[in-house]
């Protein structure tokens, strides 16, 4: 299978951060991290390398496993399950809820291919379960999903980065470029495994998320 | 290299909870269950060999009849000792189940890696209807004191509460600072020391652990300010995780200790008492 003419295009569409459906006002505990002094400009490259192979790698797993659950028009809850226990942090569990539910809202809005129709109404599915699951009804390629996925993250993170830290367009184009291979690498990765299979360790992220709450200003939702 | 298990059975009898030791093999030790004064049969675990070594493996089995009600303790650290070649990483399992109107309080001293050792750690944890739960678990950089930093080769956690059947936490990681880089924003930061503490109770409605979560975040707010970082969030369901992050243990333990009376006392209406007076 691969990606390419009309398929190719709506899943650029569906990469971009600019997606409407709220990915750009969560920082999933960036705010704290840099509102705390923890993350600064030149952390960048090596900070979004590292989430490429921890949350985002657990998160890459997980939409490969409902891209293949689209395919066969398979229920998903289970993943969903699984991946709100392995997301202790409210607020970075609660975002990726609603990004998910906003994105499988948004593509029964704009396809009306009877296997993204006859999707059920989601009170939970995460983003990265519902993006690799729609992949999978609508054909895509597998690695480009997931790729594409990881894509819409990184590239929503690097935008927080720009509004909180001194942090250039052309720097972050840079940044975005370089992580590319990092990218391709989770991907690539991700390959033939279980979500129970992956380990990650991110504490300090999970535990500035807990405490994004308690920020005295915010500027995002978590 | 070490097979030993320990199972444990706690049932409410009348007015008090009664251990029964069903397997106990070196060097395995549960030292004798007594009432402490919030109504707990306190026992501590001692592992007579010191630490944990290259290729052995313990197993905890602990069944909480209904109404039960246990703290699990340790008498010191969990000492990781350096790997033994051509062994098998040292490894522990743990496996709870807590029936209806159990409380089961697990609360080990910190894990210590020493340089060169590998360690595996599983628990298992089922919570029945009505169940009430408060596990922790804290690791370390190594042996601090020494100047020992992250020089373990590879220690791998893998913990699992289910209620009901279903997950409501599972957090799986594994380290290896070879390959990672551990002071990382994203891992361990500045710090040295990480503990996790779950607080459960099946059934209790989520609002209630929202008004928890707040209030142990107010606390955390307080603690981090003499150092380290605390933070407190709603689990899916059915309660809290609190995490905390320092550079010291004194620091770690004194938090711990803080959140878990706040937390106690907040969903049981009682005090948590310490199972030694210093740590």
């Amino acid at each position: 299978m691969q990606t390419h003419g009309v398929n190719l295009l709506r899943l650029l569409q569906l990469a971009d951060s600019a997606l409407p459906i709220g990915g750009l006002a969560h920082s999933f505990g960036l705010e704290t991290l840099i509102e705390e002094g923890q993350l600064t400009a030149p952390d960048l490259l090596s900070y979004f390398q590292d989430q490429l192979s921890e949350c985002l790698f657990l998160d890459a797993v997980f939409c490969r496993n409902a891209h293949s659950r689209g395919l066969a028009g398979a229920p998903t809850g289970d993943l969903d399950a699984q991946l709100s226990a392995r997301r202790p942090a409210r607020e970075s569990r609660d975002a990726s809820l609603t990004l998910g539910r906003r994105f499988l809202a948004l593509l029964r809005s704009l396809e009306s291919a009877a296997s993204i129709q006859a999707l059920p109404p989601a009170d939970e599915s995460h983003f990265a379960v519902a993006f690799g699951y729609v992949g999978g009804a609508l054909d895509f390629d597998t690695d480009a999903t997931v790729g594409a996925f990881l894509h819409q993250n990184i590239a929503a993170g690097i935008s927080v980065c720009q509004r909180l830290l001194p942090f250039g367009q052309l720097d972050a184009a840079a940044l975005a470029w370089d992580l590319k291979p990092n990218i391709l690498e989770a991907t690539a990765k991700s390959v033939g495994l279980a979500p129970s299979e992956v380990s990650i360790f991110n504490h300090f992220l999970e535990l500035s998320s807990m405490r994004h709450p308690m920020l005295p200003t915010r500027l995002f939702v978590s | 290299m070490t097979q030993a298990a320990l199972a444990l059975d706690f049932s409410f009898d009348f007015d008090r909870t009664v251990l029964r030791v069903l397997r106990q093999e070196p060097p395995w030790r549960a030292l004798r269950a007594f009432q402490n004064a919030s109504g707990e049969a306190l026992i501590h675990l001692h592992n007579v060999s010191g630490g944990i070594l290259g290729g052995d493996e313990l197993t905890l089995d602990a069944t909480l009849q209904p109404h039960a009600q246990a703290q699990i303790a340790a008498v010191g650290a969990t000492r990781i000792y350096r790997h033994r070649h051509e062994k098998p990483p040292a490894s522990q399992f743990t496996r709870f189940h807590v029936a209806n109107g159990a409380l089961l309080e697990y609360l080990p001293d910190t894990v210590i890696p020493f340089a060169h050792s590998r360690f595996e750690q599983k628990s298992e944890i089922y919570l029945d209807k009505g169940a009430g739960l408060i596990y922790w678990e804290t690791l370390c950089a190594g042996r601090i004191a020494s100047g020992e930093r992250f020089a373990f080769e590879n220690i791998s956690f893998n913990t699992s509460i289910y209620a009901e059947g279903i997950p409501v936490a599972m957090e799986r990681y594994s380290l290896n600072p070879r390959v990672q880089q551990l002071s990382s924003p994203l891992r361990f930061g500045p710090f040295l020391y990480s503990a996790t503490m779950f607080v459960c109770q099946v059934n209790d409605e989520q609002a209630r652990w929202f008004k928890l979560e707040n209030d142990l975040n107010e606390i955390g707010g307080s603690l981090s300010a003499g150092g380290g970082k605390w933070g407190a969030s709603t689990l899916v369901r059915h309660g809290v995780v609190v995490r905390g992050m320092a550079q010291t243990s004194h620091a770690i333990s004194n938090g711990l200790r803080t959140m878990w009376q706040a937390a106690k006392q907040n969903v049981w209406g009682r005090p948590a008492l310490p199972p030694r007076k210093i740590y």
